[in-house]
C-alpha cells in the first residue's frame, strides 16, 4: 500500500446563495478502501460528490488525487484523472449498444477509421462477465432494465481504469440478488486497490461494505470512524445531531375517530406502494416522509390522478376518490404543489397574477372574457396574504425567488378553494427565512380547516410544523405517530431501517 | 394509443395501399400494344398536364401505351428514379419533361446505357446532337418566340415598357426577354436585359423588369409594384398567361388596365380568352398538347427508322391578335377526336438545320 | 395519452440564488420591452431611405399596394401566431389555403350559389385544421411532422381536384376582394382585402389577451407540464386552436382567391414558412409562451415594406430573398437578446 493516500480532500468549502453547503470538509480515502458516506438529505453529500467530480469547483480548499493536487477541472476530465461516478440515473447514450457505451471514445479501430467490432465486443463481454451479467453487448442500452444499465455504467468506469469510484445510492434500483452481486464486485475492486466512496441511505449496506464511515451534517464532517467501532444507532444519532426542540406550538391532536377523514388511504397498493393506510383530517397537517424512492412521490401521483391504485382505495370525505388526471383531482378539491415549481407547477413566462388564476379562468371572466380587474383583485389578495415578494402582480414568475414561487403555487391552490393540499418538498432549495414563512402559511391553511399533506424527505424540517408524521420505507408505512410523541432520530432510524420495522 | 389500435391503423393503411396499387396494375395488364412509352411529368402545372394529355392521345392513335411517371415536387432524384423504373419496366421509349439541365444529363445517360430512345421537351443542349440513342429535343425557338411579340409592340405601342419574367435561372425566361427586346428594337445589353434602355428609336422606354415566377399571385404582386413605381406605364409584356392574368387583375384593381398595352405568350385557354376580350393585345402561342402529340409522333417515326436521332425540333407556334385568335392551336384539343385526327395529319416536324451551338 | 409524469426527484440541489432588491428593480426594467418595436424602427428607416430614391414611393397608392400585398399573409400569420404561442405550428397552411379556394372555385364553376361555395371552402379548410388538431393532440409527435405530412397530403389532393388547371373566375369573391373600398371616409379607398385583415388582427388580439382560451394557449406554450397539472384540458385546447387556424386559413383562401381571381394549388406557395417567419420577426417565440397578435403583425408589415422597397430600389428579386433571409436571422438575434 502506497504511503500517499489515494484521495485527499483538504478543508473544502462550498457556498451557494443562502446556504453553506460544505463547511471545511476534510476526508482521506486510501487505495483499496471502501468509505461509507452518510448524512441526512441536505447534509452535503451530493455537493461533496459534485466537488470531487468537477461539477462544482470548491470555493476554498483542495483535492489531491494520488499525491497530485488537481486544480479546477471539468466533469469530462474526471475520467482522465481516474475518477468515475455511478449515479442512480446513469449517463449512458440510449441508442448506442452496450459495447459502444462502455468503450465510447476508445473503441479499438483499424487504422483509426473502422471500428473493430469483434474485438470491441470481446472487451465489453469480458467486463460484463465480472458481474456475471449475461447480456448481448450489441444490445442498445435503451432496451436494458435500469439495474442492468447501472451495471453497464460501472463496467464503463472499470474500462477507464478508474482509480477512484464513487457509487451514489447504487442499490436504489437493484433487487437483492443484483445488490449482492454489486457488493461482490465492490469487494473485488477493493482487492485491486481501487478506492470506493459509497454514498447511501441504507445503513446496513454501508456497514457491511465500508471500512470506515464518514458522517456529514449541515455541510460538516461530524465523525469519521472505523465501521467496526460504530453501531447503526450511533450513526443515526450523529446524523441527527442533538434533538431539536419542537418549534411551533401545535394543536394537541384531538380525537377524530367520529368524523370521516378528509383523506383516507385504505390499504392502497401500486407498483411501489404496499398496503399503505393513513388518514389526513380537516385542519390537520400530516407529514409523509421516507428516503428517496420510499414511496412519498408515488402517493402524490396517486392523489393527483397521475397513477391509479392496483389494490385498496382512496376516500375523500368518506367517498371513493379515483381521479382520472389533475383536472378531476382539482375538481374534487385536491391540489398538488409539486416539488420543482418552475418545472412542474408554474408557467415561468406568465405573470404572478396569470399563474394564480390559471386553474379557474371562469371565475375571473365576465361574459366569457377575462377581467383584468378581477384577476388583479384575486392575485392581489393572495400576494398580500402570503406576503409574496414580487414587484407587482404583473411580474413574470421566472423573476421570483424559489420561496416566492412556492408561495405563488400555494396561492394557486387557494384561488381554486382546494380542501386538501398536497405539498411536495415545499422547503427544498429555499432559504431559512422563506422556510419559516412556508411553515407559517401551512399552519395557517390548516387553521382555516383545510387538510394538508406535506411530502418531504427532510424529517427535521417536517417535525417543526406537522401534527402527525407518517414514515414510509420501501413503499410500506413503518410509522404513523403524532409529531409531539416522536423525535427526529427515531423517524430517521425507521426511514433508513436500522430498527426492525413493524410493517 | 393502444398497441392494438396502432397495429389496426397500420394494417388498414397497408390494405388500402395494396388495393390501390393492385387495381392500377390489373388495369395496365389488360391491353395489348406496340409497347409502352414512358412519360416524365415534372410538376403539376397545367402546361405539363396538357403536354401529357397530347402525348396520350397520340400514343393511343399510334397503338402505344403511355405510362406516366409523376414528379410533383420537381425533384431531380425522383426524375432519375422514374427513368430507371421506366427502363426496368421495359419501356420502348421515354419522353416528357426534365426538371433541369443537370438532371437531364443523368436521365439521358441512363437511357443511353439501356439503349432506350429518349426525346425531351425543352432543355436542348448541343452536346446531344447526332447521338444515336437520343431522339432529340422539341421546344419553341426561345428567341424567335419572344421576338415576334416585341416586333408587334414596336409598331403598335409607345411609352414606358415593363417586363414580367418567369423564374430566372434556367435560360428560357432570360431568352424570351432577350428576344422581345430584340424585336422591340432596344439598344443595350439585350442578353442581360437590365433596364433602362431606349427602344424603337426612342418611342419606347424600357424601365422595369420583375420576376413573377410563372405564377398568378407573383404576377399580381409584380404588376402592383411596377405600377406603383411607374404610374405612367404604357406597355407590359408578361412571359406567360398566368402572370398576365395576375398582372391584369392588379391593373384593374388600380384602375390602370385601360392605359396599359398588355402582351403575353403561351396561348393558355385563359390567355386566349384575354385576347378575345381585348385586354391582351397580342400574344405568341404554342400548345403543350401539340408538343406532346408531336413528341410521340417523332418517337414512332424513330422506332420505325424513318428518322435518325440527335436532332432539335422547334414547336409549332401561332402569333395571334384579336383578329386571328381562332387560329391558335388550343391547349385542350385532345378532348375533341376530330381535332386530334386533324393534328395527327400535320406534316412531321423537320429538324432544325443549324441548331444553336454548332 | 398525455401521461405527464411527475419527475423523478433529483438529489439535493443547490438553492437558487436569492433575489436581491436591486436585481428585482433591474428585472423589472428588463420587462419593459423596447426591442418589441424594432420592426417599426427598421420600417421607418427603410421608408425614409426609399422615399429619397423614388418620388412615387411615398404615395398613398403605394402604401395601399403594400397593404393589399400583405393582407392574405397577415391573416394566416395571426393564426400562426396563436399556434406558436401554444408551442404549436401549422406547416399545411399553404396547400390548405389552396384547398379552400379550389373547393369554392370548383363549386362556383358548377353554378352553386356563392354562400354555399364559400361555406364549403371555409368548411373544408376548417375540417383540415380540426384534423391537424386531433392528430397533434392525440400523438406525442411534434406538430412540425404532423402538419408537414398533412401539407404533402393536401398538395396531392389539390392537384388531383384540379388536374393542375386553375379556376379562372371567382365571381362574387372577386367582386368583394378584387378592388378597393369607396374613397370617402371612413373607408379612404383602402384595398378591400384589408378589411378581413383588420378584423382578424382584432380577433387574434382579443383572443390572446382577453379570453380563457388565449390564456390557456400561453400556459400550454409556456409550460405544458404545469398547464396539465393545473387541470387545463390540453387536448381540447389544442384541437380548438388548430381548428381556429383552419377557419382562418379558409378565410385567407377566400380573400386571396378573390383578390387574384384564381383558385389553384399554387395559390399560396410558401405561406406556411412566410407566416411563421413573420410571426417570429415580430417577436413571437418559435417554441411557445411568448408573443402576440400586435407583435406578429409588425413582422408582416416589415416583410411587405422590405419586399416593396427592394423593387423601388431597382434591385432584382434575388435581393428580396437575401434581405428577407437576413431579417429572419436578425429578428431571432434581437428577440433572443432581450431575454
Amino acid at each position: 500500500m502506497p504511503d500517499a493516500p489515494l484521495l485527499r480532500i483538504d478543508h473544502v468549502s462550498k457556498r451557494f446563495p443562502g446556504v453553506q453547503a460544505l463547511d471545511d470538509v476534510s476526508l482521506v480515502v486510501d487505495a483499496g478502501e471502501v468509505r461509507g458516506l452518510v448524512g441526512q438529505n441536505g447534509a452535503g453529500k451530493s455537493t461533496l460528490v459534485k466537488c470531487i467530480t468537477g461539477v462544482h469547483p470548491p470555493d476554498s480548499g483542495r483535492i489531491v488525487l494520488g499525491g497530485e493536487p488537481i486544480g479546477t477541472y471539468l466533469p469530462k476530465h474526471a475520467y482522465e484523472l481516474g475518477i468515475a461516478v455511478v449515479h442512480q440515473r446513469t449517463q449512458l447514450i440510449p441508442w448506442l449498444s452496450v459495447t459502444e457505451n462502455v468503450l465510447l471514445g476508445q473503441l479499438p479501430t483499424f487504422g483509426g477509421a473502422i471500428v473493430r467490432r469483434g474485438e470491441a465486443n470481446r472487451i465489453a463481454r469480458e467486463l460484463l462477465e465480472r458481474f456475471r451479467l449475461d447480456i448481448d453487448p450489441e444490445t442498445p442500452v435503451a432496451r436494458l432494465a435500469p439495474p442492468e444499465r447501472q451495471q453497464v455504467a460501472i463496467a464503463r468506469a472499470l474500462f477507464r481504469r478508474a482509480r477512484f469510484l464513487i457509487l451514489d445510492e447504487p442499490t436504489a434500483s437493484l433487487d437483492a440478488a443484483r445488490a449482492a452481486r454489486l457488493f461482490e464486485l465492490v469487494r473485488d475492486l477493493q482487492r485491486e486497490g481501487v478506492g470506493v466512496l459509497y454514498v447511501s441511505h441504507h445503513l446496513e449496506e454501508v456497514f457491511s461494505l465500508a471500512d470506515r464511515i464518514t458522517v456529514l451534517r449541515d455541510g460538516r464532517v461530524v465523525a469519521t470512524r472505523p465501521a467496526a467501532e460504530l453501531s447503526q444507532s450511533e450513526v443515526v444519532t450523529l446524523m441527527a445531531g442533538r434533538r431539536l426542540e419542537a418549534a411551533a406550538a401545535r394543536s394537541a391532536a384531538p380525537a377524530r375517530a367520529a368524523e370521516a377523514a378528509a383523506l383516507e388511504l385504505d390499504h392502497v397498493s401500486t407498483d411501489v406502494l404496499h398496503d399503505v393506510a393513513f388518514a389526513v383530517h380537516d385542519g390537520e397537517v400530516v407529514g409523509l416522509t421516507g428516503v428517496v424512492g420510499a414511496g412519498g412521490h408515488d402517493v402524490a401521483r396517486l392523489l393527483f390522478g397521475l397513477e391509479r391504485p392496483l389494490a385498496g382505495e382512496v376516500r375523500l370525505a368518506g367517498e371513493r376518490y379515483r381521479p382520472h388526471g389533475p383536472k378531476e383531482a382539482i375538481a374534487a378539491g385536491v391540489f398538488l404543489v409539486p416539488e420543482d415549481p418552475t418545472r412542474d407547477g408554474l408557467v415561468p413566462a406568465l405573470s404572478v397574477a396569470h399563474n394564480i388564476t390559471l386553474v379557474d379562468l371562469a371565475s375571473v371572466s365576465r361574459l366569457g372574457l377575462l377581467s383584468r380587474r378581477l384577476e388583479q383583485a384575486v392575485a392581489g389578495r393572495y400576494v398580500r396574504d402570503l406576503s409574496i415578494a414580487a414587484a407587482s402582480v404583473d411580474t413574470p414568475v421566472r423573476n421570483l425567488s424559489g420561496g416566492n414561487q412556492q408561495k405563488v403555487l400555494v396561492a394557486k391552490a387557494l384561488a381554486v378553494g382546494a380542501r386538501l393540499l398536497v405539498l411536495e418538498e415545499p422547503t427544498q432549495g429555499v432559504d431559512v427565512h422563506a422556510t419559516a414563512e412556508i411553515h407559517r402559511i401551512v399552519r395557517g391553511l390548516a387553521e382555516e380547516g383545510r387538510g394538508v399533506l406535506v411530502i418531504s424527505t427532510d424529517v427535521r424540517d417536517l417535525l417543526e410544523f406537522v401534527d402527525r408524521v407518517v414514515a414510509l420505507r420501501g413503499g410500506r408505512v413503518v410509522e404513523d405517530v403524532a409529531a409531539a410523541e416522536t423525535d427526529y432520530a427515531r423517524i430517521l432510524d425507521l426511514m433508513v431501517g436500522s430498527l426492525q420495522a413493524a410493517a | 394509443m393502444s398497441r392494438v389500435t396502432r397495429v389496426g391503423i397500420v394494417a388498414a393503411f397497408v390494405l388500402a395501399l395494396a388495393t390501390m396499387t393492385g387495381l392500377t396494375t390489373a388495369q395496365g395488364q389488360v391491353k395489348v400494344s406496340k409497347g409502352t412509352i414512358a412519360f416524365l411529368l415534372s410538376g403539376p402545372d397545367l402546361y405539363y398536364q396538357d403536354g401529357m394529355n397530347g402525348a396520350k392521345v397520340a400514343a393511343k392513335a399510334l397503338g402505344y401505351d403511355l405510362k406516366v411517371y409523376t414528379n410533383p415536387n420537381i425533384s431531380p432524384s425522383v426524375e432519375l428514379a422514374n427513368v430507371r423504373n421506366a427502363i426496368a419496366a421495359g419501356s420502348v421509349a421515354i419522353t416528357g419533361y426534365s426538371v433541369g439541365l443537370a438532371t437531364e444529363d443523368a436521365s439521358i445517360s441512363a437511357a443511353g446505357k439501356a439503349k432506350v430512345p429518349i426525346l425531351l421537351m425543352y432543355g436542348y443542349s448541343p452536346k446531344y446532337l447526332n447521338k444515336p440513342y437520343v431522339v432529340g429535343f422539341e421546344q419553341v425557338n426561345v428567341i424567335e418566340y419572344g421576338k415576334k411579340v416585341g416586333e408587334y409592340v414596336r409598331t403598335h405601342a409607345s411609352g414606358k415598357l415593363a417586363i414580367i419574367t418567369g423564374q430566372l435561372g434556367r435560360g428560357d425566361a432570360e431568352g424570351y426577354r432577350t428576344g422581345f427586346l430584340q424585336g422591340a428594337g432596344c439598344k443595350g445589353d439585350l442578353v442581360k436585359g437590365e433596364p433602362p434602355m431606349t427602344c424603337a428609336g426612342g418611342k419606347i422606354q424600357y424601365v422595369a423588369t420583375e420576376t413573377g415566377h410563372w405564377l398568378r399571385p407573383a404576377g399580381y404582386k409584380a404588376a402592383q409594384n411596377i405600377i406603383a413605381k411607374h404610374p405612367d406605364l404604357k406597355i407590359l409584356f408578361s412571359e406567360n398567361d398566368d402572370m398576365a392574368v395576375g398582372a391584369h387583375t392588379a391593373l384593374v384593381a388600380a384602375h390602370k388596365d385601360k392605359q396599359v398595352f398588355m402582351t403575353s405568350m403561351n396561348g393558355a385557354p385563359y390567355g386566349l380568352a384575354g385576347v378575345k376580350a381585348g385586354w391582351i393585345k397580342a400574344e405568341n402561342t404554342d400548345s403543350p398538347a401539340l408538343e406532346g402529340l408531336n413528341a410521340v409522333r417523332l418517337i414512332d417515326a424513330y422506332l420505325n427508322k424513318q428518322i435518325t436521332g440527335g436532332k432539335l425540333y422547334y414547336s409549332y407556334t401561332v402569333f395571334v391578335t384579336k383578329e386571328n385568335v381562332d387560329q391558335a392551336v388550343g391547349w385542350e384539343f385532345f378532348k375533341d377526336p376530330k381535332l386530334v385526327a386533324k393534328y395527327m395529319k400535320l406534316p412531321l416536324l423537320k429538324p432544325v438545320a443549324n441548331p444553336p451551338g454548332t | 395519452m398525455a401521461n405527464v409524469q411527475l419527475p423523478v426527484r433529483p438529489a439535493e440541489q443547490p438553492p437558487p440564488p436569492a433575489e436581491a432588491p436591486r436585481a428585482r428593480v433591474r428585472s423589472r426594467l428588463r420587462n419593459v420591452d423596447v426591442f418589441a418595436l424594432w420592426p417599426v424602427a427598421v420600417m421607418l428607416v427603410i421608408v425614409f431611405v426609399t422615399a429619397l430614391r423614388s418620388e412615387h414611393y411615398f404615395t398613398v397608392f403605394n402604401f395601399e399596394n403594400i397593404l393589399s400585398q400583405v393582407s392574405p399573409l397577415g391573416i394566416v400569420t395571426m393564426g400562426q401566431a396563436i399556434l406558436l404561442v401554444s408551442a404549436g405550428l401549422d406547416l399545411s397552411v399553404g396547400y390548405n389555403i389552396a384547398l379552400s379556394s379550389i373547393v369554392t372555385g370548383l363549386m362556383l364553376e358548377d353554378g352553386y350559389p356563392l354562400w354555399l361555395a364559400i361555406a364549403a371552402g371555409v368548411g373544408a379548410a376548417t375540417a383540415v385544421g380540426f384534423a391537424n388538431g386531433v392528430l397533434v393532440a392525440q400523438n406525442r409527435a411534434h406538430p412540425f411532422i404532423i402538419t408537414l405530412g398533412m401539407s404533402i397530403f393536401l398538395f396531392g389532393l389539390d392537384t388531383q381536384l384540379t388536374g393542375g388547371a386553375p379556376v379562372n373566375d371567382m365571381r362574387g369573391l372577386y367582386t368583394a376582394f378584387g378592388g378597393n373600398l369607396p374613397s370617402y371616409p371612413p373607408f379612404f379607398g383602402l384595398p378591400a382585402v384589408a378589411v378581413p385583415l383588420g378584423a382578424v388582427v382584432v380577433l387574434a388580439y382579443a383572443l390572446l389577451r382577453w379570453t380563457p382560451l388565449g390564456r390557456r394557449a400561453y400556459a400550454i406554450g409556456g409550460n405544458e407540464e404545469a398547464a396539465y397539472l393545473s387541470g387545463i384540458p390540453i387536448k381540447r385546447t389544442k384541437i380548438y386552436l388548430y381548428t381556429l387556424m383552419g377557419a382562418l386559413v379558409g378565410l385567407t383562401g377566400m380573400v386571396l382567391a378573390g383578390q387574384i381571381n384564381e383558385a389553384s394549388f399554387n395559390l399560396a406557395q410558401n405561406f406556411e414558412l412566410e407566416s411563421i417567419a413573420c410571426a417570429v420577426i415580430g417577436g413571437t417565440a418559435l417554441f411557445g409562451g411568448r408573443g402576440g397578435a400586435l407583435r406578429s403583425i409588425q413582422g408582416v408589415a416589415l416583410w411587405g415594406v422590405v419586399q416593396n422597397a427592394i423593387v423601388f430600389a431597382g434591385l432584382s428579386s434575388n435581393y428580396q430573398q437575401m434581405a428577407l433571409g437576413a431579417i429572419i436571422v436578425i429578428a431571432v438575434m434581437v428577440t433572443r437578446a432581450q431575454r
